[in-house]
């Protein structure tokens, strides 16, 4: 079974993003009868869950997504409306160059840390969008797998925090993967909200378990570069004990065991 | 000689001739790399056996692409348009995730 493989690389300490991702193209090519052409993984996600032509799709970009990007309307759109909530009205816009050479540095310390199995960043992230008027940092949506969406924030930060969150967002692909293998949450606990320590408010048991993942896999990178943080630490320790019984699978359980391992 | 046919061409060759089950003989070699075009719903619907194309593949020693074939179906696409993932999405975009 693919899921106890997976078990097992991810209980070494590994990353499953490749694992999972070819099978996820796979899957998607089949399921949108494109057979073996070459659409990157964002634009059979945009055709099969946004239900665009993949023939309007316009996202591929040169020189990894930082430079000369366009984007068809309808793909625009979508990302827009992903982003519009009752607070939010964000726009897609354009990298500075001091942005862009802030990326490019935190993606080579990303690349310099060379974590045991990390996949690397561009098999993960093909396309970087600047997002305005928005407060976070950085956000991915696995309609857009592929996608990084860097909030503009990101001026605020140094290429090492940076570095961190596409780390971070790296690990929020990483369990949209393994979510297609286990919902990870019993559906009956769905929207059974209790109080997460990472954003200080309350959150259902799979905004619980993306965060403690995201600080589990930025707790190893830090630890890595030489740069632990006592904070995320922490934070990632009370995460462990953020889940009340019945709410995770039996293989959502098993992620929470593998950090609490790391975290002793 | 060995004969090597492509998936596609081999359910094709299957769909036209046959709806018994796979008749592939000895000889005939199926090619690597196109075999997650094959999934158990495709086979169902051209009326092949599956069972046989497994033989036939293990006997090629392509377990570990057999296992692919059978993964695909593992893989729960509707999971990421539930409304508890739209909720977490939504949710993350309101708030201004400053970590540091």
């Amino acid at each position: 079974m693919i899921i106890t493989k997976i078990h097992e690389k991810l209980k070494s300490g590994a990353w499953v993003v490749e694992d999972i991702l070819s099978m996820f193209e796979s899957k998607l090519q089949i399921q949108l009868g494109t057979g073996k052409a070459k659409f990157t993984v964002t634009e059979l996600c945009l055709s099969y869950y946004a239900k665009i032509s993949l023939n309007d799709i316009k996202l591929r970009s040169n020189s990894f997504g930082l430079n000369d990007l366009s984007l068809d309307e309808k793909s625009y759109q979508y990302i827009v409306d992903i982003l519009t909530t009752d607070h939010t009205k964000a726009e897609v816009g354009v990298f500075t160059e001091s942005e862009k050479l802030k990326l490019n540095e935190a993606l080579s310390l990303v690349k310099d840390a060379n974590i045991f199995d990390m996949p690397d960043v561009s098999k993960v992230f093909q396309t970087f969008l600047k997002i305005e008027d928005v407060v976070f940092r950085s956000a991915s949506h696995p309609h857009i797998f592929g996608v990084m969406l860097v909030g503009e924030p990101i001026k605020n930060f140094t290429a090492e925090q940076v570095a961190v969150s596409i780390v971070h967002e790296m690990a929020h692909q990483e369990l949209f993967l393994i979510t297609l293998l286990d919902r990870l949450i019993n559906q009956a606990y769905d929207y059974h909200e209790i109080h997460a320590p990472f954003q200080g408010r309350k959150r259902p048991p799979i905004g619980r378990i993306h965060s403690l993942w995201a600080l589990y896999r930025m707790v190893q990178f830090q630890n890595k570069i030489g740069k632990a943080n006592l904070k995320h630490q922490a934070l990632m320790k009370e995460n462990i004990k953020a889940f009340e019984s019945g709410e995770l699978t039996q293989f959502g359980e098993c992620l929470v065991k593998i950090v609490e391992n790391e975290a002793t | 000689m060995k004969l090597q046919v492509s998936l596609t061409a081999f359910l094709l060759s299957i769909a036209l001739h046959s709806t018994a089950g796979v008749g592939l003989g000895p000889d005939t070699e199926i090619r690597k790399g196109v075999f997650y075009t094959l999934t158990p719903d495709m086979a169902q619907k051209l009326g092949l056996n599956i069972t046989a194309i497994k033989n036939k593949l293990q006997a090629q020693k392509y377990d570990d692409i057999l296992v692919k074939v059978d993964e695909l179906d593992q893989l729960d696409l509707s999971v990421h348009s539930q409304p508890a993932m739209k909720k977490l999405v939504a949710d993350n975009i309101d708030q201004p995730n400053d970590y540091n």
